[in-house]
């Protein structure tokens, strides 16, 4: 009979092929390793601990059921990020249909403003703790529109090409590059005007 | 700056064109103080979010709660009767037809027949379309004339007599 490994210590494909199998311990321990990751990519979206929660846990119960699909071209915290971006991005279509304004809207009328904005001296941020940053970028990101933080979230964190970016999202590549344009531009003014403020 | 332009700026600093396109681009910024400064600002805010990918943002719950939860969805879930959303089977799919047919075959053959009796029929009138059944074992001719008043004549065959 075959020996079970020390879960703690197995790898992830090990975890993911015993959970395949049915191995519920296996996928609690791949939940243990990556339930941060998951959680953190729900929350860079979402901006919201409770949403973000109940999405991350919504998209381990969609991998436990689609596990059987999980092929291992991708490491597994790959493939569970992508499973959470897809419910977020739901999310936030779910959102935009309640919304007044459509993106398309949204885009015409800001078109050219983030060409209007001074070019900020680089490098805002220099010489801050590591807590303060992530804190200037957060309330940064908090800012920003969900739209243009996605397309921010999709490419800086995610490190995903334009192309794939507009298939995710269900837009063109030029509204892509014109969403990240601003949002880079928006993140590079709300940094120094946080910087300003604490100054004061 | 034109906004394509300034989208080509930011494809580069991407990596997003071609190596041809790259060498323009990386040309134009060296002469020009304008687009430098904006390439500059790109890449500053593009580091720093990158330098932040680990995101120091922690699950609010304890794993022991969290996991109840993700283990009563998937119960759950486990629970609810599967065949309504799984697919059918390739072959239920590709019989389902000919049984259908078949069946309705059967249908139609036993509606034809009368009190069991079986016969051939034809056609013997294409005016008032009347049918003729004729059973061998019974030495018997039904003719049905479906006309406003249907009727039922029954003759013994005596062809054969």
């Amino acid at each position: 009979m075959a020996q079970k490994p020390e879960y703690s210590t197995a790898e992830d494909p090990t975890l993911v092929k015993l959970a395949q199998k049915g191995d519920m311990v296996a996928f609690e321990q791949l939940v243990a390793r990556h339930r941060d990751k998951i959680y953190a990519r729900a929350f860079s979206m979402l901006r919201n601990e409770d949403d973000a929660t109940d999405l991350s846990q919504e998209a381990w119960v969609k991998g436990w059921q689609r596990l059987h699909q999980f092929q291992g071209d991708a490491s597994f915290a790959t493939w569970m990020t992508r499973i959470v971006i897809n419910l977020c991005l739901d999310q936030l279509r779910k959102l935009k249909r309640v919304r007044a304004d459509s993106i398309d809207q949204m885009d015409d009328e800001s078109g050219g403003v983030e060409r209007q904005m001074p070019i900020i001296n680089p490098n805002p941020t220099e010489r801050l703790e590591r807590g303060e940053l992530r804190q200037r970028i957060d309330r940064a990101l908090n800012q920003l529109s969900y739209e243009h933080r996605t397309v921010l979230v999709l490419h800086e964190f995610e490190e995903l090409e334009y192309k794939m970016i507009a298939k995710q999202m269900g837009c063109s590549i030029g509204t892509v590059m014109s969403r990240l344009f601003y949002a880079r531009r928006k993140m590079a003014s709300l940094l120094a005007s946080l910087k300003r403020e604490e100054l004061r | 700056m034109k906004t394509e332009a300034i989208l080509r700026l930011q494809a580069y600093l991407d990596n997003e064109v071609s190596s041809a396109d790259a060498r323009q681009i990386a040309s134009w910024i060296a002469r020009d103080a304008e687009a430098k400064a904006l390439y500059e600002e790109l890449k500053a805010t593009k580091d720093l979010l990158n330098a932040e990918n680990e995101l120091a943002v922690t699950l609010p719950e304890s794993h022991d709660f969290y996991w109840s939860k993700i283990q009563r969805a998937i119960d759950k879930a486990e629970q609810e009767p599967v065949q309504r959303h799984s697919p059918r089977p390739w072959w239920i799919r590709l019989l389902a037809p000919v049984a259908g047919a078949a069946v309705l075959g059967v249908f139609v053959l036993t509606s034809v027949s009368f009190n069991g009796i079986t016969g051939h029929y034809k056609e013997v009138s294409e005016t008032d379309n009347s049918i003729t059944f004729y059973s061998p074992e019974q030495k018997m001719t039904v003719v049905w004339i479906p006309s406003g008043n249907e009727e039922i004549v029954a003759s013994a065959d005596e062809s054969d007599d």
